[in-house]
């Protein structure tokens, strides 16, 4: 039957334009790989860091020059905590505790506020974060901030569940040297998550002068 | 340089490994306190619609899996979808009013393509309750990411993700299930083994289903051509590797009989196979999503026993390519744009050969649909944007084109019996059958978390549907060769219209959600309106069918139209905890209530095949090792009905079902009965019952099952 034998309708052009795209996704898949090697995410300029904290938001937002100046200039300055539900681990330091309650919920993008240095106009050392009370660990306080940091590029919208350790070194300018999984999930899509966290949210503030070392482990619990 | 560098690089690496014992006895790494991501908040979950989207997992499954082989007879449970009924495991979802290709229907993230003048093999009929692993349903606005040519909601199968070992063994697990059903004698099992390491994961799923006649309820008696068998395999290989996880996937399946109580003819030889692959890969800048899928199926139809005597093959041969490519980035923690493209190619030959020492089928084959291809190229762009904790919202836009073209057809022969289809065919292969479509379509999604227990959903989409391939290019003419075309259920005949544009389709959804698992009760209320212009319908050609003795059958000759139609709505569901004790125990009553009216705006009348208003209730108890179950369901009259189709009015019913299981030693042992007290009704969706009229004479509607007890039986290793 000359109807049903040898024609396959294929559409030359359309399988062409999809090979082309495969391929061409393909190339970006691989090269991606030698980038997600590098690990030396510190190089990336990022001009804008929009901060959007919602006024119930557990999570202090991540620390700014502003932040940072804001706390040399007022350090005192330390309203009482707001009565949420899930309150975020106690931080002196962290930029939303010098934020009166009132303060309105910002909606648009903050102007830059951390630029990562240049070759041509070395940044200046920045302020090393100051000890909550002289009592409190710097280092405790400064690890919450990370967290903080970190916390806000937490992925949305899964339905998986599993546990992922990340340990990572900075600088002593709060850069990224290294990230890697230390503890696996057993799923590579929340092992790439979690390190991802990290990345993005480097570069980190300085970490404090006298802190004792600058290696970090930190867990990602999916549910 | 750029070498010289790498080496430099690589050696200080090897520097660095060589020394990090050193480095780690010298200093200890400060453990930050661990983050937990849950998105347990409506506005992070906006990208699976959350209060207009539903989620049937495997503990439900389990429940269901005993007592029906139809995936869509299960979705039915959900608010807003109902099933309109086709053979024993091809029953059609409709949401919101819409169903068919009207739906994005995807098993394994695929779509698969229809193979039948009758949709006797819809995707969900590869699908079988026991061995999947979830079902989501989005019946409101779906983002355009989720798919396109199509103006409904999203039906998306899931298999298990693959599993990988994590102690460093191999990990070897799976489950397996049986059951028995005494309505119909049915039966059936399957077995999922997996065997994987800690980057390989193999898995094997298999199943069988099998069933004789059903009786209705009641005096209804036996339900002709209801029976049914198949049986799907499947392998899936999946590896994990550093930035990402690469999946293959093989399966067959084959049907040797379905019988459809509502059309002429039966399904007698499904036959598809499908590989299929995918590759998500994870970096930092986001993920990238690569399938590819190519399924060929061969599906035939004949008489089985209730439509003896006679003979009419019909076969359908269709190849499907579909590859895929989906962009994710993050533009920042707020932002996340997704870019995608979609090749989705079907071809499709329908010829009926012909019956010797037939008059009418013969001499030659009938060429129904000539190698038609269907192509569609497709580039979407969409933006996430989490405005802050509580408000989120999805803007997208999409581009198909669709082009269609197909070959020259030919009646069985010239007599003059067989005028009316030489005619057609003649008038057929003269005209120009190549088309394309161009379809824009857009949906943007807003949610909103009011407070800890409140949150609101609103969704816009301007969805656009190209006709398939059934719709644009049937022509037979002649009363037995347009009978043969449709997927109604209604006994009357179609032609293809290949003039048809596309259906463009306005939705308007609204979704509240109160209350959540800490508060012990939940209400959601969802009321819709879609307008859909150019909405494909039918309109009659003039010709009434006739019977024997000259006299009309009641059945008529439609031609698929574009027509206006509007849909609306409302589906409210809740549950209140009414005990709660550790774990997994405790009590749970649940109800939901579906209303429902779509309008023929051209015609004036009701759209053709709504399901009335629809109440359920339920109650769950669970303690320890005993599940206990009691559901009724309240369906009120079908009074609104297509005048143009001929549709049957069908009367109100009430229906109950009750359930225990206890799992001991790991096996979990199930007993249900439903439809208790054996109620006998007519199927508000279930159309003619053309099995029993072929074989008694008498026409009636297609009445519903009767009471059947349900033994089932599984476990997990």
């Amino acid at each position: 039957m000359a109807f049903a034998d040898t024609r396959t309708g294929w559409s030359l052009p359309g399988l062409a334009a999809a090979i082309a795209v495969h391929g061409a996704l393909l190339v970006a898949a691989v090269s991606a790989f030698a980038v997600a090697g590098r690990g030396d995410r510190h190089h990336r300029t990022r001009d804008v860091i929009a901060i959007f904290e919602a006024v119930e938001s557990p999570v202090p937002p991540p620390p700014s020059m502003e932040g940072r100046k804001a706390r040399r200039v007022a350090p005192q300055v330390r309203p009482s905590p707001r009565p949420t539900g899930k309150q975020p681990p106690v931080v002196a330091d962290a930029p939303s505790m010098h934020r009166p309650p009132s303060t309105p919920l910002p909606l648009v993008p903050v102007p830059p506020t951390v630029r990562a240095p240049s070759p041509d106009v070395p940044r200046p050392a920045p302020p090393h974060v100051q000890p909550a009370t002289a009592k409190a660990d710097p280092l405790a306080a400064y690890a919450a901030q990370l967290r903080a940091a970190i916390m806000r590029w937490k992925p949305r919208g899964l339905r998986k569940e599993g546990e992922a350790t990340v340990a990572f070194t900075l600088t002593p300018t709060g850069q990224l040297t290294a990230a890697r999984i230390a503890q696996s999930s057993g799923d590579v899509q929340l092992d790439r998550l979690a390190l991802r966290m990290v990345r993005q949210a480097a570069p980190f503030a300085a970490p404090p002068d006298d802190a004792a070392s600058l290696d970090f482990t930190i867990a990602v619990r999916f549910h | 340089m750029k070498s010289r560098n790498s080496i430099a690089l690589r050696a200080a690496l090897v520097a660095g490994c060589a020394l990090a014992p050193l480095a780690a006895h010298a200093q200890e790494a400060t453990r930050i306190d661990p983050i937990d991501v849950d998105s347990e908040q409506a506005s992070a979950q906006i990208a699976n619609s959350p209060i207009t989207g539903s989620r049937i997992d495997r503990k439900t499954l389990d429940r269901k899996q005993a007592t029906t082989s139809d995936t869509g007879a299960v979705l039915s449970s959900l608010p807003g979808v109902s099933a309109a009924t086709g053979g024993g495991f091809s029953s059609m979802p409709s949401i919101r009013g819409l169903s068919e290709q009207r739906l994005t229907v995807l098993v394994d993230g695929f779509a698969i393509d229809a193979a039948c003048p009758n949709d006797m093999n819809p995707p969900l009929s590869y699908t079988d309750p026991q061995s999947i692993s979830s079902i989501a349903v989005l019946t409101g606005v779906a983002p355009v990411s989720s798919g396109g040519d199509n103006i409904g909601g999203v039906i998306s199968v899931e298999s298990t993700p693959p599993q990988f070992a994590t102690s460093g063994e191999t990990l070897i697990t799976g489950n397996a299930s049986t059951y028995y059903r005494s309505n119909g004698d049915g039966f059936g099992g399957a077995v999922k083994l997996t065997v994987a390491g800690s980057n390989l994961s193999a898995t094997y799923t298999g199943s069988y289903s099998q069933s004789d006649q059903y009786d209705g309820g009641d005096n209804d008696g036996i339900v002709r051509s209801t029976e049914y068998a198949k049986t799907d395999h499947a392998l899936a290989l999946a590896w994990q590797h550093a930035t990402g996880l690469l999946q293959v996937k093989g399966g067959i399946q084959y049907a040797p009989y379905e019988g459809f109580p509502n059309q002429y003819m039966d399904m007698v030889d499904n036959k598809s196979w499908f590989l299929n692959a995918s590759y998500a890969g994870y970096y930092d800048w986001g993920d990238i999503d690569l399938k590819a899928a190519y399924r060929d199926t061969d599906h035939e139809m004949n008489f089985l026993e209730d439509k003896l005597p006679g003979s009419m093959p019909m076969n359908t041969e269709v190849h499907s390519f579909d590859a895929s490519a989906k962009v994710t980035v993050l533009a920042s923690p707020h932002d996340t744009v997704r870019l995608g493209a979609e090749y989705h190619h079907q071809w499709l030959d329908d010829y009926w050969p012909p019956v010797a020492g037939n008059m009418m089928m013969g001499p030659n084959t009938f060429v129904n649909v000539n190698g038609a291809t269907r192509d569609r190229i497709a580039g979407y762009g969409e933006w996430e944007r989490h405005w802050s904790d509580r408000l989120s919202s999805i803007v997208g836009v999409r581009f198909d084109s669709v082009t269609m073209d197909t070959g020259d057809v030919q009646p069985y022969g010239t007599g003059m019996m067989q005028m009316a289809d030489v005619q057609a065919a003649a008038a057929f292969n003269a005209a120009d059958r190549h088309r394309s479509d161009g379809n824009w379509s857009g949906s943007a999604l807003l949610v909103y978390d009011l407070s800890g227990n409140a949150a609101l959903e609103l969704g816009y989409a301007h969805k656009v549907r190209s006709p398939n391939i059934y719709e644009r290019y049937s022509w037979g003419r002649g009363s037995m060769a347009s009978r043969m075309i449709g997927w109604y259920g209604d006994g009357n005949g179609y032609v293809g219209n290949l003039d048809l544009k596309p259906e463009r389709a306005d939705t308007f959804s609204v979704a509240l959600a109160l209350g959540g698992e800490a508060q012990g009760w939940n209400l959601r209320i969802a009321p819709y309106y879609t307008r859909v212009n150019d909405y494909i319908d039918a309109a009659p050609t003039g010709v009434v069918f006739t019977d024997m003795m000259g006299q009309p059958t009641g059945f008529v000759q439609l031609q698929f139209a574009n027509q206006d139609a509007e849909f609306y709505g409302v589906d409210l569901s809740g549950a209140v905890q009414i005990a709660k004790g550790s774990g997994n125990d405790g009590t749970q009553l649940t109800a939901s209530v579906s209303w429902l009216e779509a309008n023929n705006l051209s015609d004036g009348g009701p759209v053709y095949r709504q399901m009335p208003l629809d109440v359920k209730a339920g109650v769950a108890h669970r303690s320890g090792a005993l599940e206990l179950s009691a559901d009724v369901e309240w369906v009120a009259e079908k009074s609104r009905v297509d005048a143009t189709r001929g549709e049957p009015v069908t009367d109100a019913y009430a229906l109950a079902n009750i359930g225990a299981a206890y799992t001991v030693s790991g096996v979990r042992v199930s007993f249900d009965v439903t439809n208790l007290f054996d109620k006998g009704y007519a199927l508000p969706l279930g159309g003619m019952s053309l099995g029993d009229y072929k074989a008694t004479g008498v026409l009636r509607t297609v009445p519903g099952r009767g009471r059947s007890f349900n033994v089932g039986l599984s476990t997990k290793f």
